[in-house]
């Protein structure tokens, strides 16, 4: 064809030129007598389809023309196809890997039976509005046999921390065991995949620690261990040196929501002899799972009347507790809705911003082409047709653009899951759904319309015989059309300013987050946790020994500066805050409470927290000499204010005990909140109960390489031990805000995309007036207007879309930013500094974006653009 | 001047087309020039706009076209021929057209 038409050009150029013309301009001339040659070769190939081709119709033969002249226009322009495709495949691979988050966590109901008549039970005190504590055995027991509202009632002893040594399978590890009553896998609706589950009889152990000794295996700890040997049903394993019986395997489906990753589960102590069974020790987390028919309104009731029958009988008063039944899945889903909700609302501002983008480019290239639309009109396709077309055009970028998305957000939300495992409440069921592909397809279909829904119509709006009058270059500059797509880079520029104020105060919270002050310091410090198994360390007095001898032989390791020993490391969350007593100056006897933490070694030395008034535990303080207490500042100011502490006596740790120095407050969240806490020897107190100690080891080097020397001497002292979870302290502290982190990362890469797509839509524009104005910038600068003024007129031009964009998107961040607010850490969500920079960087960024168009108008040359056209 | 409108022409093209090939076969270029010279330039159309015409009397089989070469320069050119189908529709092609002429004379008084 293409060899038809040169031939068909060479004659007439021949023709001309034997009429006078010179070569150049017959060359031209026989151009321009023929006409645009892509657009014939349209026709041509649409004339050899058949005669249905150029009729209005909606038969499918029509529908593969127009697919196959959609193609074939792509393939002349394969760059425009790749832009297209990849800012659909931005938009939509971001908002489908948010949705499949959001879908794990929010829309999945909890993997149980019957998941809507799980309930969580919680202690509520009216002297501590707000907050919730777990319940008392006696409690827990009472609300199980007689509230008849609940079919099934479970209990569990919740602290995360709560290990058990393995050992004689292998070497030696520590595994994570949760301690659960008979009926905590009833109301969770699991069954064995082998063996058996807990009997009621086995949550009475007398005054042992567990119920009795038998144990329940998870899958994956089962398939460690045996590699999947039923046989291990009936067997025994040493767990703390104590002999367990395996009793069951659960089932791989079976997931513990409310705990993570157990490796195997024991059962608790409810005899009313255990030490712990009493009704001031509120120890015991709650399920329940309604009876059917059965509300929450009429459980709480019943409750309700349970314990004032309770109260009355035991005389106490105490009116102030009461039973908060709270739906399991918003108990275990906590504060996510909110950060996944403003994640959502990101992706889809940034897949609207791409969907703009990619309307943009097909109204410009609707522009370049709104002649061949004009003869296409013109020869009898409709105008219904001719949207169509269009439509479908857009739809082939965009179903190629949700292909390429809709994988890389599964990818994507793998990798995102990698970077911060422990932030996300069951981020351990996220996985691909089909809803996924459901999601994903919808999200075509919406883009796909949004996309190319403004270049349909304004193709409708082409009059044939103006545009085919309107020269070679059709008649693509009316204002209206300018304005269309002006319009549209102005509406992004809003969206991304809503998306800019969003990142910049959650980037200004994560700042903040990182400059809690934490008064100590966590740098070149290693952190393990070891457990002495009451088996082989029966009495406090071989606990101890064991913990100083070991302290003593790291202390002489080269480049350790300091060791000690402390139940629960600060700054990573509450932990055992138990009731003190004390006496008043009128000599009433005041309960309160703090936070306990037992320690060991030089603790305060390894971290470098400051001792401000008496004296550091020493060999004074042995288990048969006088209980002493070191307290914290807090705790010092709220029970003694303006008095000496020294000397006093503190009800504390089941014992009266003096006060022999007061040390400076430390955080104990990643928020820098401060709570009474005191301090307790564990040669004072490993008699009592046998608490596993995370060590603190100060280095001069890189914390994780005493490790090797550090678990040499471990060996030396007792090769049955088990180094547990090692790591330096600042990545423990790192992964306490990784919750933060991950909503902070995903905003700043949706915010650069949004802001990169805005400066796309700028500078398409921009470039696209200059081409269009170029005659009249060339008769300006004919008429002699300086280079400045014309870059003024360009650079004006931007500015003003950047203007109307951000005074439309700054009052929208404004109005839309409070629901950050739950996620903002000492920054309002309406931040002047954050609305204030947004403003400059989108005015910087739309000027630069408009410097390069600017300068292309500048190297017009005034003749050769008149003598265009 | 008088030119004839784009509408008016749309329909009539084709039957232009057939009319310039029974005279015998011939190439785009040619043909374009035939009708020119026959209508005095009344016809002002992109010259290309007479091959989708040509493409599309050649798939409904009044046309056949073959490569031969050119002896003025060493292009090959497409030669186009009316078959025995294009003969019978232009013939009545031709006649629907001058019982059309007539009709419409009868009316419109000519000048």
């Amino acid at each position: 064809m293409d060899e038809e038409f040169a031939f068909h050009r060479e004659h007439e150029q021949a023709r001309l030129e034997r009429e006078g013309w010179s070569p150049r301009d017959a060359h031209a001339e026989a151009e321009r007598r023929f006409g645009d040659p892509l657009l014939t070769r349209e026709l041509c190939h649409a004339a050899m389809l058949g005669p249905g081709c150029s009729l209005p119709g909606g038969d499918a033969m029509t529908w593969t023309q127009d697919l196959r002249s959609a193609l074939r226009g792509y393939s002349k322009q394969p760059g425009l196809l790749a832009v297209l495709v990849l800012t659909a495949a931005v938009g939509i691979g971001a908002t489908t890997a948010v949705f499949s988050v959001v879908s794990s966590v929010l829309l999945n109901p909890l993997p149980y039976p019957e998941p809507d008549r799980l309930v969580r039970l919680y202690s509520a005190s009216t002297q501590m509005p707000g907050e919730l504590s777990y319940l008392t055995g006696p409690d827990f027991r009472d609300y199980r046999d007689q509230v008849k509202a609940f079919a099934a009632t479970g209990a569990f002893y919740d602290y995360r921390e709560t290990g058990l040594d393995l050992t004689g399978l292998g070497p030696a590890r520590r595994t994570r065991a949760l301690a659960v009553s008979a009926g905590y896998f009833e109301v969770l609706g699991a069954t064995p995949l082998h063996g058996r589950l807990l009997s009621p009889q086995e949550e009475n152990g007398g005054e042992a620690r567990f119920g009795s000794e038998v144990v329940i295996l998870s899958h994956h700890l089962w398939q460690q261990l045996t590699g999947g040997d039923p046989e291990i049903v009936g067997q025994q394993l040493e767990l703390d040196g104590i002999s367990f019986t395996v009793i069951g395997i659960l089932r791989p489906t079976f997931l513990d929501v409310l705990q993570g990753e157990v490796d195997l589960w024991i059962p608790l102590n409810l005899h009313p002899e255990g030490r712990w069974f009493h009704r001031q020790n509120f120890y015991l987390s709650a399920i329940a799972r309604l009876a059917p028919e059965a509300s929450v309104a009429q459980a709480q009731a019943q409750a309700d009347s349970l314990m004032a029958r309770i109260d009355a009988e035991l005389e106490a008063d105490r009116s102030d507790l009461s039973l908060e039944i709270l739906p399991l899945f918003d108990d275990v889903v906590g504060s996510s809705p909110t950060s996944l909700g403003v994640l959502f609302g990101a992706a889809v501002l940034v897949l609207m911003i791409a969907a703009i983008n990619i309307g943009n480019l097909l109204v410009a290239r609707g522009l370049a082409r709104s002649r061949e639309m004009a003869v296409r009109s013109a020869l009898g396709s409709g105008r219904i047709r001719l949207a169509r077309q269009l439509l479908l055009e857009s739809s082939i970028a965009t179903a190629l653009g949700g292909i390429i998305g809709g994988f890389t957000a599964y990818l994507g939300v793998k990798a995102l899951l990698a970077v911060s495992p422990d932030s996300l409440a069951r981020s351990e069921e996220v996985s691909f759904d089909p809803r996924l592909l459901l999601f994903g397809l919808a999200m075509i279909g919406v883009t796909t319309l949004l996309c190319g829904l403004a270049p349909a119509l304004q193709a409708a709006g082409i009059d044939p015989a103006k545009a085919l009058r309107g020269g070679s270059r059709g008649g693509g500059t009316s204002p209206a059309r300018r304005r269309l797509r002006a319009g549209l880079v102005a509406s992004q520029i809003a969206l991304a300013a809503v998306l800019l104020v969003g990142t910049g105060v959650l980037l200004r919270s994560f700042a903040a987050l990182h400059q809690v002050p934490l008064q100590f310091d966590p740098q070149g410090v290693l952190t393990f946790e070891i457990n002495t198994p009451t088996a082989r360390y029966p009495d406090g007095a071989q606990r101890d020994r064991f913990h100083r001898r070991f302290q003593d032989e790291i202390a002489g390791l080269p480049g350790v500066v300091a060791t000690g020993a402390i139940s629960k490391l600060p700054a990573l969350g509450p932990y055992n805050y138990w009731g003190v007593t004390y006496v008043d100056d009128q000599g009433e006897r005041q309960m309160t409470g703090g936070e306990t933490r037992i320690i060991s070694g030089d603790y305060f030395g390894a971290l470098g927290i400051p001792l401000l008034r008496g004296r550091q535990f020493d060999d004074r303080d042995g288990p048969d000499q006088q209980p002493v207490v070191i307290i914290n500042q807090e705790m010092a100011e709220q029970i003694w204010p303006g008095q000496d502490p020294l000397g006093k006596v503190l009800g504390a740790a089941n014992a009266e005990r003096t006060v022999i120095g007061v040390v400076a407050d430390v955080p104990f969240d990643h928020l820098g909140s401060i709570r009474t806490k005191y301090y307790v020897s564990h040669r004072q107190f490993a008699d009592d109960r046998n608490w596993a100690l995370t060590q603190v080891v100060k280095t001069t080097d890189e914390p994780l390489q005493a490790l090797g020397p550090i678990q040499a001497v471990l060996q030396g002292i007792d090769t049955q031990l088990v180094l547990h979870h090692p790591a330096a302290f600042e990545s423990l502290l790192d992964r306490q805000r990784a919750a933060q982190q991950f909503v902070v990362l995903l905003m700043v890469v949706f915010a650069i995309v949004a802001l990169t797509l805005a400066v796309v839509g700028i500078y398409g524009v921009l470039a696209y007036t200059v081409t269009q104005q170029r005659r009249e910038i060339g008769l300006r600068v004919a008429l002699g207007a300086q280079p400045n003024q014309v870059l003024g007129t360009i650079m004006r031009q931007g500015l003003l879309l950047a203007t109307i964009g951000t005074a439309i998107g700054l009052p929208a961040a404004w109005a839309s930013s409070q629901v950050l607010d739950a996620l903002l850490f000492e920054v309002k969500a309406q931040d002047p500094w954050v609305f204030a920079a947004v403003g400059l960087v989108l005015a910087a960024v739309t000027l630069a974006a408009a410097m390069v168009p600017a300068r292309q108008a500048l190297e017009i040359e005034p003749m050769a653009a008149l003598r265009e056209d | 001047m008088n030119q004839l409108s784009s509408d008016l022409l749309r329909g009539t093209l084709d039957m232009l087309v057939l009319q310039v090939l029974s005279e015998g076969p011939s190439h785009g270029y040619a043909i374009g020039q035939r009708l020119g010279e026959l209508t005095d330039g009344d016809l002002s159309v992109e010259q290309g706009s007479l091959y989708p015409a040509l493409y599309r009397l050649e798939k409904a089989s009044l046309l056949k076209s073959s490569w031969s070469r050119n002896p003025e320069s060493n292009r090959r050119a497409r030669v186009y021929r009316l078959t025995a189908a294009g003969k019978r529709r232009l013939n009545r092609e031709v006649d629907g057209w001058m019982a059309f002429v007539h009709t419409i004379s009868r009316v419109v008084p000519s000048k």
